[in-house]
């Protein structure tokens, strides 16, 4: 199905979701559920050190770091291409690349040379609540089993990178978190922020990683909202019921247009929030993931209801994106706080 | 959540806010009032005792093997008749009808929503042999059901109506008209030989009797279309599989097989071709006000953790202090509370409409009748002649008429969708103000997220109940056709 989106991609970038895709039909589409059910099983280190291979795990780096350079909108293009296959890795995926690009911009690049090989990841552990003489963050995707965990502290100027076994660090999976499972979100919590850090970010750098995470769910979200319409329209093509083909009933079209219009209202803002030169407007970063996050939420509902019972079922995949979808609507802030601060930030 | 059992006034008070008909229902039938809130109050001390304590581990362990089933946990629901809530006193049921077991479920599901359908699943098969007035499988199922009830051995029931490639078309009979069935029913002498698939079946697995349709004619679907007891001792049934489900996961829904199952004629419910109209839509029509509050309890149930978890200080605030979470409970508590009115209202014109011939003199008065005559050979022979069945039918037609039950099937249908979203909007609302803090009440609204979802799709979707509100409380052109005392009922849209 070719959406709007498809259609004003330059050159470079259509390559670039051609060969994610090759990803994803090679190895995402294969496990995503084993690794949605089990995400301690190993595959999902399999899958990221594939990702590695084809770039996705040194994305933002610059060229000097080993990185491929990516812009915000090609790196937000590929979480979206990634999310299609499963969600829950392209918010690993996530996690790990802005932990690198954090590491980077704040200097302190060496710290995460280990990271590029592709056979471990980091992850970001933000936002990071201050709290006698440390903090918490709450919900770190590719938290359980990262070799090292970043945290930008609370005001954003230092970063540090911590190894999970290091002193004052205590890591705590998350047992049964409904979404984004295979990313093994965990609990971090951080009490020596008076240590040395390994870098200094500033403000504005931190607004940046802010604003890319923002821009990231929302790829993320978008990629559940392109698989649960192009899905849902290819059942609805194939599924006979009341007397007609289920695409021939009017109200199942509503849904299906309702679910397109949702997802390009969210590719739109996500393109013109992402901008050309990676400055951003936090406010309209903001926006861009609570639209499209929604849109995701009820293209994934929507979804599942086009499949009827069949939609409720794990062996169809539907239902995974209705969980995931829930948790970038969730992640990082709740929805109605993210919707608060446009505010704040506009004024 | 565990808050403590309420004793029976307490409930009974509860009922009364919840439900101020309930109160002016109480001055005329204070006894029935009181059987109400004695049943939800048993509800609740079950939830207390077994299903709280167990309900996410439960969850947890289907995920992983989809064929688990609880035993123990119905077990433990025998000793407050919860298996035979709608079976009628004279054959030594609860002789509840469809406002008692729509609050029961209600009150079930604020727990865990699995769990109770394993009632609700088991109800539904009981539904048909009710609303069909099958008099000699009340005297034969429906008593070994309450029979061994009270010996502490569960026997279950389910209902099979949706094939694979049939599910919608199912439910309705323009639609089945041009359904693409699997399953047929081969007039044989004696009985009828099934084959073919029905799937999704909730409590399929483990059923003892399920009641199964079938088209007997497949150029005349419709007109042809049969519900039949199928014992899973049958030679020929098997279940081919038990689904991985999102939710809901206490209770398995199952595929089942049917290759040459033979079916005795003792065994058809109501005549052949009785099936749609009025076997299937008359059990919709008991079910879905049930269903709509399966759906108000899981909203109720989600309801009632997030206000803990709003009421729970974190940095030193309370969510609860917040405006937006203000405005977010209130119409939470707003949407409950008109689902419980719209499930309420919709269960009360069952209860008025057919309901009043389960409870009506006539069968009444046949519980004088002393055992050995009531459950003779002799007896359950008339009720299951063709005359007996007749002479149901005749009864059912002087207690209510087809406009009192279609308007039953029409308000069902609002409760059931106006439940489902109220389900899926309460629970969706919770976890988007919760963002990603990961507590205990989390950890249940989440499930309730899952398990919501499946009360849009299951009972028909909730499409298919607007379109079924539309063509029969609107439009016009949908009937519920009672089964005439001489001949089967017609088929078609209804719209004689
Ligand atoms: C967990 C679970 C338990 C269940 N338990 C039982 C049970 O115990 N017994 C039983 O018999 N069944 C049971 N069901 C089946 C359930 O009732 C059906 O899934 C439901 O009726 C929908 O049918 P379907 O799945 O075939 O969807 P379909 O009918 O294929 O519908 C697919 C989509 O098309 C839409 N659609 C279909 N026809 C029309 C139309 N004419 N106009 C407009 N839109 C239309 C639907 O709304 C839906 O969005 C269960 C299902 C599930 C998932």
């Amino acid at each position: 199905m070719e959406l709007t989106r498809d259609l004003l991609l330059g050159e470079e970038q259509r390559m670039l979701v051609e060969s994610v895709s090759g990803f994803r039909a090679d190895v995402l589409d294969d496990i995503a559920r084993d690794i949605d059910e089990e995400p301690t099983s190993g595959k999902v280190a399999d899958a990221f050190e594939r990702a590695a291979r084809v770039g996705l795990a040194a994305s933002l780096l610059s060229d000097g770091a080993g990185g491929q350079e990516m812009d915000v909108y090609s790196f937000c293009l590929a979480l979206t291409e990634v999310s299609r296959g499963s969600a829950g890795f392209a918010a690993l995926l996530l996690s790990h690349n802005l932990a690198l690009y954090a590491l980077e911009m704040a200097g302190a690049w060496k710290e995460s040379e280990e990271l590029t090989g592709g056979s471990s990841w980091a992850a970001l552990a933000w936002p990071f609540i201050a709290g006698g003489g440390g903090g918490l963050a709450p919900f770190v995707p590719g938290g359980g089993g990262a070799r090292r965990l970043v945290f930008l502290a609370p005001g954003g100027e230092d970063i540090f990178s911590v190894s999970p076994a290091d002193e004052g660090v205590a890591l705590s999976e998350l047992g049964f978190p409904m979404g984004f499972r295979c990313s093994r979100p965990a609990g971090v919590e951080y009490s020596r922020v008076g240590a040395a850090a390994a870098g200094t970010l500033g403000l504005e750098a931190a607004r940046q990683v802010e604003g890319m995470l923002l821009l990231g769910v929302a790829s993320i979200a978008l990629g559940i909202s392109r698989q649960a319409c192009e899905k849902a329209y290819e059942y609805a093509r194939e599924r006979y019921q009341g007397c007609d083909q289920v695409i021939g009933h009017q109200q199942v079209r509503l849904m299906l247009a309702r679910m397109i219009a949702g997802t390009e209202a969210g590719d739109a803002l996500v393109r013109q929030a992402a901008g050309g030169d990676g400055s951003f407007r936090l406010a309209s970063c903001r926006v861009a993931k609570v639209v499209a996050c929604d849109a995701a939420m009820s293209a994934s509902l929507d979804g599942v209801q086009v499949h009827g019972g069949y939609g409720y079922m794990r062996d169809y995949g539907m239902e995974r994106l209705m969980r995931d979808a829930k948790y970038c609507q969730a992640y990082p802030w709740a929805r109605p706080n993210e919707l608060l601060a446009v505010l704040t930030d506009l004024e | 959540m565990a808050a403590g059992v309420p004793t029976t006034a307490e409930v009974r008070e509860r009922l009364f806010v919840d439900f101020p008909m309930l109160q002016e229902i109480a001055r005329r039938r204070p006894l029935y009032v009181e059987k109400l809130a004695r049943v939800v109050r048993d509800c609740a001390e079950y939830n207390e005792r077994y299903v709280l304590p167990r309900a996410l581990e439960i969850d947890r362990v289907a995920e992983k093997d989809h064929e688990y089933f609880a035993w123990d946990l119905v077990e433990a629901g025998l000793k407050y008749n919860f298996l035979s809530l709608i079976i009628p006193t004279l054959v030594g049921g609860v002789g509840g009808l469809a406002v008692l077991f729509s609050l029961a479920m209600e009150e079930m599901c604020s727990a865990c929503p699995g769990v109770a359908n394993i009632f609700g699943a088991h109800a539904l098969g009981i539904a048909p042999l009710l609303v069909a007035g099958s008099l000699q499988h009340w005297l034969t199922f429906l008593r070994e059901v309450t029979e061994k009830e009270k010996q502490g051995k569960p026997v279950i029931m389910a209902l099979a109506i949706t094939e694979p490639s049939a599910g919608t078309d199912v439910e309705e009979p323009f639609f089945l008209s041009r359904a693409r069935l699997s399953m047929s029913a081969k007039k044989v002498s004696g009985g009828y030989v099934l084959n073919g698939r029905k799937c999704f079946i909730s409590n399929g697995s483990v059923a003892k009797y399920t009641w199964v349709t079938a088209a007997v004619e497949r150029s005349r679907p419709c007109e042809s279309w049969t519900g039949f007891l199928v014992d899973s001792d049958m030679e020929g049934f098997s279940v081919a599989r038990v689904e991985e489900k999102m939710g809901q996961r206490a209770c398995p829904a199952a595929e089942l097989a049917f290759e040459d199952c033979f079916v005795p004629d003792e065994n058809v419910v109501g005549f052949e071709g009785e099936g749609m109209q009025p076997g299937t839509l008359l059990t919709l029509a008991a079910s879905r006000a049930p269903v709509g509050a399966i759906a108000t309890g899981i909203a109720r149930g989600a309801y009632q953790w997030f206000s803990r978890w709003a009421d729970t200080a974190r940095n030193g605030r309370k969510p609860a202090s917040d405006q937006r979470v203000q405005m977010a409970m209130a119409d939470m508590k707003t949407r409950i509370q008109l689902s419980r009115w719209a499930y309420l209202n919709a269960a009360l014109s069952f209860d008025n409409s057919l309901g009043k011939v389960m409870t009506g003199p006539l069968l009444k008065s046949m519980e004088v009748l002393p055992g050995q005559v009531l459950y003779s050979e002799v007896v359950r022979r008339v009720f299951g002649s063709s005359f007996g069945k007749r002479f149901v039918n005749a009864l059912i037609a002087a207690y209510t008429s087809s406009d009192a039950v279609t308007r039953a099937m029409a308000n069902a249908s609002m409760a059931k969708f106006v439940g489902g979203d109220t389900a899926m909007y309460v629970t969706s609302l919770a976890l988007e103000h919760m963002g990603t803090d990961q507590c205990e009440e989390r950890a249940w609204i989440e499930k309730a997220f899952r398990d919501a979802k499946l009360t849009q799709i299951y009972e028909g979707t909730n499409q298919l109940n607007r379109l079924t509100l539309y063509m029969s409380a609107i439009e016009g052109s949908l009937k519920v056709e009672l089964a005439r005392v001489l001949g089967p009922a017609g088929c078609g849209k209804g719209v004689a």
